[in-house]
């Protein structure tokens, strides 16, 4: 397994040369400006990850780069790009995705409402740095990850707040007839049931309105102009930073995970949007003055799908075999001092992200048990 | 319980073929280890719904391990033996209800970061059966055909870029007849064969009838869909229930319960039916999922000789304006259905290609009503194009 990953970052390196002629950070990173130089109160970071892996096929080999034009175009250039992230934990969205946050691989069940079981990224952020609940916020798509923000270690408990942007719509839609509210928040698609829907009063919408500077009619309004949950995320996130400028904001998109129900052509769907969001997000940090000039950005999906090839799967529209092509994965960092238009080929853990934000950040992330990532540092 | 614990009356709920399988070879499963034990149980206490290739599978596994030695045994079995396994998983209904402890096994093993492990033991095993016991060749060659496209016009990006590499991409076959040729042949593939469950038309649409395929349809298949979503829904409004719980409700389920009756002789394709739209994801709503996914699973299991499928438009998946506003759901969408079914040919070819006999598998797949094709087979040409018009009897004369 470690030679077909090593194969996949190498053919990701290839083609990224060929399309973009980025540069080798191994020989280079220690080069990059010294980030000690900063200081890391000033730091802000934007962590993107994709619930639903999306495979090379799809995105980096040859055949799927029309489908990320945005990423290839416009975010490889400005970032270091990291071709073998592998994830070695249970291939399940809330729980890796969980596991992402803690920098520790969680075990709890999948499709259950609970807390993480180590510290989040976002208590360590709190707690070390003595930073207001603001600060820090989740934007999820999926009611299974309610709790994400949160564990339920007591040497910790302060974390992030957790905005479910379909929940809020759903609530303040509440009254409108003929809108099949099931099919709308169905958002797990790993599963034939989604998890039960966490309760959203209306003193709940009010508040979030309230914090967001976002009427509801306006709420309303805008959403009925979007295509899909992830806009809808990215939208809600985009309020977030003009109201709130949190130091530390975590989105997570899950358009792509429709691979589950079979149709290819609306999983290709969601990896154009996914790649158009990004773009937008990036071009929303660079826009904004609270955020340009300090914000690192990192890309990355949770983890990958079954290959083609994979007699116990059936291709992309699972990731259920384990094997190398649904635990290896990519991901794209960008912001200030790092390496612009960079490859890197060694493996990294999916865990390396906390310590590595911990480092950019300034806390210290003691349970987590990857490592800081030194090309972006 | 133990498997060494095992006794006959431990199987009387099965079966009543599925019974005599499993008391037949009571003493084979007294001494598999616990995982293995569940793992083959899973595959017997369905023996009666099974296809003729499944059963020959089965029962030449039992046999093949009866005769080993126990010490021959032990070694083949060691990689399971060493799992680590949770006490409790003993105590589960195993034997009853191998399903239901295989998805408590499969949590397990990811919790405890021992997926890895089990499946390369399962492929160092799988190795060692195919070594063992190699699958029969079929009768004749197999003949795989897919049609893709049904309700396009105009497609609007290049096709069947994942067979090209494979074999001869065909730029002007006539498209006038096609249909009838494709399963006039295939027809007479089956009429020419005698196992049953060797020749098979899949349709993801409302099917052509045709005599005498094993025919299946996702159209057919209305009213056990319904019922079978109105149980889903259901037994989520209830709020009783998480996707575990609904998972073995959907397991439990019998062919009776989603409107699926018969004689006797139709319980087998009853249940594969079933098992389509319990199993598959995406099955019971999106018609180019269910064409792909019966395709892939009918090869896996009945293996036949030949089979046709053929792709029609799935709903649209409408997007979450479109929900607000409260436009109608259900439209059609042919374009994305046609990328759907570009994609669905290929891991078709795929399957057909993991089936003993591969060399000499022979593959067409066809944008209905157009004039592109796609034909694979032993002797022609790989990465090539033909601009040669030809009428759909001469694209199958290529495969000859």
């Amino acid at each position: 397994m470690r030679e077909l990953a090593a194969k996949q970052g190498w053919d990701r390196r290839q083609f990224l040369r060929t399309a973009v002629g980025t540069a080798a950070a191994g020989a280079l990173y220690g080069f990059t400006p010294l980030r000690a130089m900063r200081t890391p109160r000033e730091q802000k970071a934007v962590v993107v990850t994709f619930g639903g892996g999306a495979r090379d096929e799809e995105t980096f080999a040859p055949e799927g780069q029309e489908n990320i034009p945005r990423m290839l175009g416009e975010l490889i250039p400005q970032g270091t790009f990291f071709t073998q992230v592998v994830n070695h934990g249970i291939l399940g969205h809330y729980v890796a995705t969980a596991s992402l946050a803690t920098g520790f691989y969680e075990t709890l069940n999948n499709f259950a409402l609970t807390p993480p079981q180590h510290p989040t990224v976002f208590e360590y952020f709190r707690k070390d740095l003595k930073r207001p609940a603001q600060d820090t916020w989740v934007v999820a798509p999926s009611n299974g990850f309610n709790r994400i923000g949160c564990s339920d270690s007591r040497a910790y408990g302060l974390g992030a707040q957790v905005l479910l942007p379909k929940q809020l719509l759903a609530a303040a839609m509440s009254g409108s007839g003929g809108i099949d509210y099931e099919h709308l928040l169905r958002d797990n698609y790993e599963s034939p049931a989604a998890s039960p829907a966490p309760a959203v009063h209306e003193e709940d919408i009010h508040k979030t309105a309230e914090i967001l500077k976002l009427s509801l009619d306006d709420f309303r309004t805008h959403a009925k102009s979007l295509a899909s949950p992830d806009e809808l995320s990215v939208y809600i996130a985009r309020q977030l930073m003009r109201q709130l400028s949190p130091s530390l904001l975590w989105i997570t998109l899950h358009d792509i995970d429709i691979a589950h129900s079979g149709a290819y052509s609306l999983y290709i769907d969601g990896i154009r949007r996914s790649d158009r969001l990004c773009a937008e997000i990036w071009q929303a940090i660079e826009a904004d003055p609270e955020y340009k000039g300090r914000t690192t950005m990192f890309i990355l999906p949770d983890f990958g799908r079954d290959s083609d090839m994979n007699p116990g799967g059936n291709g992309f529209q699972h990731h259920r075999t384990g094997d190398a092509l649904s635990r290896t994965t990519w991901m794209m960092v960008l912001g200030p001092g790092v390496r612009q238009n960079a490859v890197v080929d060694r493996p990294v853990d999916s865990l390396d992200l906390v310590p590595t934000l911990g480092a950019l950040l300034g806390f210290s992330p003691t349970l987590a048990q990857g490592q800081p990532l030194r090309e972006v540092l | 319980m133990t498997p060494s614990q095992l006794k006959t009356t431990d199987f009387d709920k099965y079966p009543p073929l599925a019974k005599q399988v499993a008391t037949g070879n009571l003493e084979l499963f007294r001494q598999l280890p616990l995982a293995f034990a569940a793992v083959l149980l899973r595959e017997v206490i369905a023996y009666d719904w099974r296809f003729p290739a499944e059963r020959r599978q089965i029962d030449d596994q039992l046999r093949l391990l009866g005769k080993l030695s126990p010490a021959e045994l032990r070694q083949k079995m060691a990689g399971f033996n060493s799992l680590r396994l949770d006490p409790d998983l003993e105590r589960t209904g195993w034997v009853t209800n191998p399903s239901g402890f295989m998805e408590q096994l499969a949590a397990w093993l990811w919790s405890t970061h021992q997926m890895d492990g089990f499946q390369q033991t399962a492929d160092l095993y799988a190795s060692y059966l195919s070594e063992a016991m190699p699958a029969p060749e079929p009768a004749s060659s197999r003949m795989g055909i897919v049609i893709v496209g049904q309700g396009v016009d105009k497609a609007e990006a290049p096709l069947f870029r994942k067979l090209r590499p494979n074999g001869i991409y065909l730029t002007k076959v006539k498209p006038e007849g096609g249909l009838e040729v494709l399963l006039s042949a295939a027809a007479k593939r089956a009429a020419a064969g005698s196992e049953v469950f060797a020749h098979w038309y899949i349709d993801g649409g409302t099917p052509v009838p045709m005599s005498p395929l094993t025919q299946i349809s996702y159209a057919g298949l209305e009213r056990p869909r319904t019922l079978l979503l109105e149980r889903t829904k259901q037994a989520i409004r209830s709020g009783s229930m998480g996707p575990e719980g609904l998972r073995s409700l959907l397991a439990q389920m019998k062919p009776e319960d989603v409107g699926l009756q018969g004689p006797p002789e139709t319980s087998v394709l009853n249940h594969f039916q079933l098992t389509l739209l319990t199993e598959g994801s995406g099955t019971q709503i999106f018609a180019t999922t269910f064409a792909q996914w019966a395709a892939r699973e009918c090869l896996r299991r009945a293996q036949p000789e030949t089979l046709i499928v053929r792709y029609a438009p799935r709903q649209q998946l409408q997007p979450m304006n479109e929900m607000l506003s409260g436009a109608k759901a259900g439209a059609p969408d042919p374009q994305g259905s046609l990328v759907d079914a570009d994609m669905g040919s290929y891991y078709t070819w795929i399957n057909m290609k993991r089936l003993p006999g591969a060399e000499q598998v022979r593959f067409l797949a066809w944008f209905e009503g157009h004039h592109e094709a796609m034909v694979i087979g032993p002797g022609l040409p790989r990465g090539t194009t033909s601009d040669s018009a030809m009428d759909m009897r001469q694209v199958l004369g290529l495969l000859a």
